[in-house]
């Protein structure tokens, strides 16, 4: 790769830390066992400074040897670009990056040809986007990092690391921590904006205080994966000390008290306000209104035509309201279920989950992403890479499922040993086995197995093949 | 929408799983008992993936009041089942909480006699309402306002992501029942898919 003259010293120094780097990563072998994240991060650190210092990346391209180091470097490359963002726009710049990502070893022949280089030496970030997000989607194909997971469609709306980060963002589903999270914006707004400022970018503010609310969110959510972009550093403490949703919700209440953060405790600690009553029965009482207009309001924002809507007894009736016509649309929607069914047979449910996830994915916001992923698999039509798409989607939401389903199962039944070789999730469907429709039971577990568990299926899915080609007609 | 993407998976899943286990075909059932069936493992789909909480324990538990459903949520539940149909302790708490509230009550009344009308007219209200929202929430009754009012946003975000995926589960079904027409009359298309 031939790199201006400027280049040269700097990228020469650049070269001999790469390959150290290089050689540290792909001592990792079968890339990203969660054991060696926290070497992973050590490196990612050492490569984020690299890259931060210098521009071009073409020697990244020239030490990968291996596609083990390719995949450290694409993750790299990830982080890189996304603090590249904020630089000046390089003539080359894009070029190279595109090139950086689309440079893809035996396993990802069919993300070349999706990729276009752009023309033109023109520092588009839509270039830099598509790279990004290829190589987000080579990441979550390796499933090597849960946190930078597939998605394609969020070129509108990211031209950072975001893609990776906002689709954590929509799926976290507690209220609580989303608006911790959104508390926590306001302040790392003019962080963010400081850091980002010698740097000039096509739109600092916005991309940076989405990268880094997005980062915080992600790491509010996940501990394992902590990619140090230093002015996000010091804030990492302060989601990892308000962890709990019960902290959260104590802090809230205490913020609405107008009360400094407070250890966490099992009572609440209220301060009274000027001019009112300070016995403890009344404050006690206005603890438990204040979280009960806490939770009107939140149910508020939830049932339809109610933002209007003051008092108690008003919204309440809204809401039993609304509960029961969504009582009335589940019967009804179960006795169009049931008029249906007579055509429905396994074979028909097997493509059908695949088609759900399709759907359900469509119907989230980020829905385009992975219609259009979906389309771009089908159209190369190869199983691996179906499993493996089918396996990013789920596996991003499987992290939240670990925490919201808190059915405490002891025991997994082994009711085959198929299911027993598999890693154990727990999982109330693990239970279940009497009725498994052995192609159902692949592709579901394929959905909600973790990464050991799709080269077990593989043996299966590869008995099945009729049942994926079908799949793959479906889609 | 507050609902994880994950809670959707686990619940498509579980539903296919219940309508499988419950063996659901036109052959054996009528209408009406698929109907129920369908409805009863939507439920039950819907209060695993959720995990545990008031209202999906007191779902479960109102469920299994009907004898036929037992086998059915043994079936999916497994050992689950047993630990769930104990009863709840966290009623407990109630009377020190009623006390408490009482006796501020008293003391919020003393100061304002003169709003007394409003106020409890006002009270009034919101009892019948709580106490309606109490019978329409799956193990309302044994829960204070506050709780309820947790359990109802719970369940409300539930209900609604369980009403999407059935709405979605019929239009995939119904898609696939015309593909299914047409495809019977282009096999060549289907094996130059497959020469893929």
């Amino acid at each position: 790769m031939n790199s201006g003259s400027s280049d040269r010293t700097p990228g020469c120094f650049l070269n001999q830390n790469w390959e150290r780097s290089v050689d540290h990563i792909s001592q990792f072998g079968s890339f990203m066992s969660p054991q060696s994240s926290s070497e992973l991060e050590r490196g990612l650190q050492r490569l984020d400074h690299l890259t931060e210092e210098i521009l071009p990346q073409s020697h990244f391209m020239d030490s990968s040897g291996n596609s083990q180091a390719l995949g450290g470097l694409v993750i790299a490359g990830n982080r890189a670009l996304a603090h590249l963002d904020q630089f000046p726009a390089d003539p080359g710049f894009a070029a190279r990056a595109a090139r950086f990502s689309s440079f893809d070893g035996q396993s990802y022949g069919w993300f070349s040809g999706h990729f276009e280089l752009p023309g033109s030496g023109k520092p588009s970030t839509a270039a830099i986007i598509q790279s990004l997000t290829a190589s987000g989607l080579q990441i979550g194909h390796l499933e090597c990092n849960r946190q930078i997971p597939v998605s394609d469609g969020l070129q509108s709306k990211m031209n950072s690391a975001g893609p990776a980060i906002s689709r954590e963002e929509t799926s976290l589903s507690d209220p609580i921590s989303a608006s911790n999270a959104k508390k926590r914006k306001a302040p790392s707004r003019s962080r963010e904006k400081g850091a980002a400022s010698p740097k000039p970018s096509t739109d600092p503010p916005k991309v940076a205080d989405e990268e880094d609310s997005d980062t915080k969110r992600c790491r509010s959510s996940e501990k394992t994966h902590e990619i140090g972009i230093d002015n996000v550093k010091p804030k990492l403490e302060q989601n990892d000390g308000a962890r709990s949703n019960g902290n959260d919700e104590q802090k809230q209440r205490k913020e609405g008290n107008d009360k400094p953060c407070e250890p966490p405790k099992d009572y609440i600690h209220v301060r009274a306000r000027r001019g009112q009553a300070t016995d403890s029965h009344s404050l006690a009482e206005r603890v438990r209104r204040e979280k009960i207009s806490q939770r009107m309001k939140l149910l508020q924002d939830l049932v339809p035509g109610c933002s209007k809507v003051t008092g108690k007894a008003v919204m309440l009736d809204e809401i039993i309201n609304y509960v029961q016509s969504l009582q009335r649309q589940v019967e009804f929607l179960s006795m169009k279920l049931a008029t249906v069914n007579p055509q429905l047979d396994f074979d028909n449910l097997v493509n059908l989950h695949a088609k759900d996830m399709i759907q359900l994915c469509g119907s989230l916001p980020n829905s385009a992403a992975y219609s259009s992923e979906m389309s771009m698999v089908s159209s190369y039509a190869d199983v691996p890479q179906q499993r493996g798409i089918l396996h990013c989607i789920a596996t991003n939401g499987m992290d939240f499922h670990c925490a919201v389903n808190m059915l405490d199962t002891t025991g997994h039944q082994d009711l085959n040993a198929h299911q027993a070789s598999l890693g154990g999730f727990g999982d109330p469907s693990s239970q279940q086995g009497f009725f498994w429709e052995d192609d159902l039971q692949n592709i579901v577990q394929m959905g909600i197995g973790q990464d050991q568990e799709i080269v077990a299926s593989s043996h299966n899915l590869h008995g099945g093949t009729s049942q994926a080609a079908q799949m793959k007609i479906e889609l | 929408m507050q609902v994880a993407e994950a809670f959707k998976h686990a619940f498509l899943k579980q539903m296919l799983l219940g309508f499988q286990a419950s063996v659901v075909s036109p052959k054996s059932m009528g209408f009406q008992e698929r109907k129920s069936a369908i409805k009863l493992s939507a439920d039950v789909a819907m209060a695993v993936a959720r995990g545990t909480r008031k209202w999906t324990r007191g779902l479960i538990a109102g469920l299994s009041k009907e004898h036929q459903n037992r086998s059915f949520l043994q079936l999916i539940l497994g050992e689950q089942y047993e630990r769930l149909m104990k009863p709840c302790h966290s009623s407990w708490k109630i009377p020190r909480c009623k006390k408490i509230v009482r006796r501020s009550l008293r003391v919020c009344c003393r100061r304002k006699k003169k709003k007394n009308q409003v106020g409890v007219l006002a009270r009034t209200l919101v009892a019948k309402r709580t106490q309606e929202l109490k019978i329409l929430v799956p193990g309302g009754e044994s829960m204070d306002g506050f709780s309820l009012l947790d359990e109802t946003l719970d369940y409300v975000v539930s209900l609604r992501a369980q009403a999407d995926l059935m709405q979605s589960l019929l239009t995939t079904i119904e898609a696939s029942k015309l593909r299914s027409h047409s495809k019977g009359t282009l096999p060549e298309r289907k094996a130059s898919y497959v020469g893929n």
